[in-house]
């Protein structure tokens, strides 16, 4: 009788017994199902020898070539990865969907012409040139996909950032948008660290793809990231930091906690663009989007903005492929669940937040968890957030809060929608002074009388904003003697018009 | 009051007003939007939530309005012609009344209005130029790094920025020959021409002067009212970026004296 870890020879071409598996798309070749000539048994070990060519495309879908520059992810058969349900996890290569994969040990060797800098998933363990070729190994356990680049233009810097050996390769002139990248970095890995635990690997390689292969950037491979932006970096505007800090988000929610991209992209896109508005605002302050003169925009208002663009017609929890435009798919996924977390984390406190994430990250390393994962983590820590969160995320739950009716002695607040939130109402009274109530948000609306005097002047719910996800913060407040012009907004713009009018000046 | 400040208040006036103007459409929306909260100081919170919040509700309406901005932007400028046209006759030598000054103004309106539409057709033109010759340019730079790219239309950019500051000069000499001299419009585009033609840098010299001056002014009025954004400190930075408008309708104002000493001194026409 053999062992378990003996491996079965089948010495035995399996290749004609390959056949298209996508369901409901015949034409499909990414998908495909090969049946074994004979069951495995639990146990067992399979040992395939697989030889293929790749015909690398002109850039597209984050993979490919333009000249000689090579960016090559996605480029090898990938074993479909079986679910602890026993279902395969298993989809065509879609223009929305992003992977999936069992984590594994990868040792590659690489043979590119002299003069190519070669990048790649992990730590190189091997360079030299052999028969008028350059050729480079690199070995990474624990991981769940290897893409590699090269090019014979690349520049190349590197540093050492919380003990990990970063190295970036870029094109030439783009120092200023690396040297801000490397920036980007050091705040991520500082605030990631610190959030979710420390980043395991040795490695870090950041790939800035030239002009033209645009489309290679912002994309995530296990130690490998690609990001983009302009070669000199416009200083007020953080974008080039914010693409760095989102692709290296994602060695956490995707590398490490390797959630099913296809089935549930929020879990990996909702959550990472979350932390990315947390440590952009903890590297740069309030203006971590843009920041000029008297003017500070933070990442997560214009998240907000984003996120809310794309309503609530269509539930944030659901497979890539199915959400009917990239739009709605890049609305929904990234903004409306990072501005929907936000929320609950302003509501139910930071630090309740922060422990339930960071407890859902550091339990889940190298497990592939579902949204029920997630939804546990949360409740074992606060029910009521987790039920905010189910309501956001599997349930297109939304909320508007609103001052329905004042009067000198009472008002009303509303609930409009379906997530339950706590938050303050503010009261204001003629006498100039405030008080404060605290809603819990369970009822459909909630009434204050005031014994006066002093009558109430003003009202407002939720006055620091903290519902990220309210349709209309417009409508969040009363008031008996309202300002009837933007004195402010009035003084601006007769400003910026006189500039106007002398550029325009015949 | 001197001809220089009658000049100054009228260039002043001439853009302070109309911008005061449409600034109440912005204000007034504004106002439904966050009167009830007490005020649109909000608006200038650390992290702008309220201020994308407010482009968010209002952008329907801003792309509603933003269809009549070319024309709007073209009666402005040609709404302007009257200021510049007072202040040419302010600032204009010998003894006027006012209702001599006014229809000295009133009378060079058609021929300053023709010189505009003859300049801001060559600006265009000269853009689209400047354009096509860039793009032209582009399939033979692949092979170059991004910021030899950029170097490489610099002076594309540069000659563009030469063209227009030619056509602003040109048209500025053009409009006081009108007013100065009474000449038809196409009589004073000759004029202006040929000064630019025999004294090229001095002209555009004198203009950089006092548009560089001006385009400091503004940057200061900026830099310093953007400090404040409610209460007391409203009213100063409104006070701070209204001197800095008349600064820079100082700045003008005097530009278009020295037009009059350059028509003067340099044109034996």
């Amino acid at each position: 009788m053999r062992s378990p870890s003996e491996p079965v020879s089948l010495a035995q071409d399996v290749l004609p017994a390959l056949a298209a598996h996508s369901p409901n798309d015949p034409e499909d070749r990414t998908d495909l199902r090969l049946p074994l000539p004979k069951p495995c048994a639990p146990g067992d070990t399979l040992i395939f020898q697989v030889a293929f060519t790749s015909t690398l495309p002109t850039i597209v879908e984050r993979t490919g070539y333009l000249g000689s520059f090579h960016m090559v992810g996605q480029w090898f058969p990938k074993p479909a990865r079986l679910r602890q349900d026993g279902t395969w996890s298993h989809f065509p290569f879609l223009r929305l969907s992003e992977f999936d994969a069992d984590f594994g040990s990868y040792d590659v060797t690489l043979e590119v012409p002299p003069g190519f800098l070669v990048g790649a998933t992990g730590r190189q363990v091997e360079d030299r040139e052999e028969g008028g070729w350059r050729r480079v190994r690199y070995l990474q356990e624990e991981v769940h996909d290897f893409a590699w680049t090269a090019w014979d233009h690349f520049q190349e810097r590197q540093a050492s950032i919380e003990g990990v050996q970063v190295r970036l390769l870029y094109p030439e002139g783009h120092e200023p948008s690396v040297t801000r990248q490397l920036d980007g970095l050091r705040v991520a890995l500082r605030c990631m660290t610190r959030r979710l635990g420390s980043y395991p690997y040795p490695t870090l390689t950041v790939v800035q793809p030239p002009s033209g292969a645009e489309e290679a950037g912002g994309m995530e491979y296990p130690t490998l990231i690609t990001t983009g932006g302009p070669w000199y970096g416009p200083p007020m505007l953080r974008t080039s930091e914010a693409v760095t800090i989102h692709e290296f988000g994602h060695q956490y929610f995707y590398g490490m906690v390797a959630s099913d991209e296809h089935r549930h992209p929020f879990l990996d896109e909702g959550l990472n663009t979350l932390v990315e508005g947390l440590c952009l605002r903890e590297g740069y302050g309030h203006g971590s989007l843009l920041a000029v003169p008297g003017l500070s925009v933070d990442f997560l208002a214009g998240a907000r903005w984003i996120g809310l663009g794309a309503g609530h017609d269509h539930a944030i929890a659901h497979s890539a492929a199915s959400f009917p435009t990239a739009d709605h798919y890049s609305r929904l996924v990234y903004f409306r669940a990072a501005i929907l977390l936000a929320t609950v984390r302003n509501t139910f406190g930071e630090a309740l937040f922060d422990e339930a994430l960071s407890n859902y990250v550091r339990t889940q390393r190298f497990l592939h968890p579902e949204p029920p994962d997630l939804l546990a983590t949360f409740a074992r820590v606060e029910p009521a957030m987790a039920a905010a969160l189910e309501e956001g995320l599997l349930r297109r739950g939304w909320i508007d809060m609103t001052v329905v009716a004042l009067q000198p002695t009472w008002t009303v607040i509303a609930r409009r929608g379906t997530i339950r939130l706590p938050t303050e109402v503010c009261l204001h009274f003629a006498d100039g002074s405030q008080r404060i109530e605290h809603w819990n948000g369970e009822a459909d609306w909630i009434r204050f009388d005031i014994e006066g005097p002093p009558e109430l002047l003003s009202v407002k719910v939720d006055p620091e904003r903290k519902i990220l996800l309210d349709e209309d913060w417009s409508n969040n407040a009363r008031s008996l003697q309202p300002a009837a012009l933007g004195f402010g907004t009035l003084e601006r713009a007769a400003f910026w018009g006189g500039l106007l009018g002398h550029l325009l000046a015949p | 009051m001197t001809p220089m400040a009658r000049a100054t208040a009228t260039l002043y006036l001439g853009v302070a007003l109309p911008a005061l103007l449409v600034a109440l459409v912005p204000a007034l929306l504004v106002g439904g939007l966050w009167g009830p909260h007490g005020g649109d100081a909000l608006l200038w919170e650390a992290g702008g939530f309220p201020l994308l919040e407010t482009a968010r509700l209002l952008a329907p309406t801003a792309l509603a309005l933003g269809r009549a901005v070319p024309w709007a932007l073209l009666a402005w400028m040609i709404l302007g012609l009257l200021p510049q046209a007072m202040a040419l006759a302010f600032l204009a030598p010998g003894e006027r009344s006012p209702l001599e000054q006014a229809t000295l103004a009133l009378r060079s309106l058609p021929a300053l209005f023709f010189v505009l539409s003859v300049t801001v057709l060559a600006r265009v033109i000269a853009l689209l130029l400047c354009i096509l010759f860039a793009k032209g340019l582009t399939p033979g730079l692949a092979g170059l790094s991004d910021p030899v790219r950029a170097l490489v239309h610099l002076p594309i950019v540069l000659l563009a920025f030469l063209l227009l500051t030619l056509l602003r000069v040109l048209q500025d000499l053009t409009g006081t020959a009108v007013v100065l001299r009474g000449e038809r419009g196409r009589d004073a585009l000759l004029t202006g021409l040929e000064i630019l033609h025999r004294h090229p840098f001095s002209s555009v010299g004198a203009w950089a002067r006092w548009a560089l001056l001006g385009f400091g002014i503004a940057v200061a009025a900026w830099w310093l009212g953007s400090r404040w954004h409610a209460g007391a400190g409203l009213g100063l930075a409104a006070l701070i970026h209204q001197v800095g408008l008349v600064g820079i309708s100082w700045t003008r104002a005097r530009w278009l004296k020295r037009t009059m000493s350059i028509l003067e001194s340099k044109s034996n026409l």
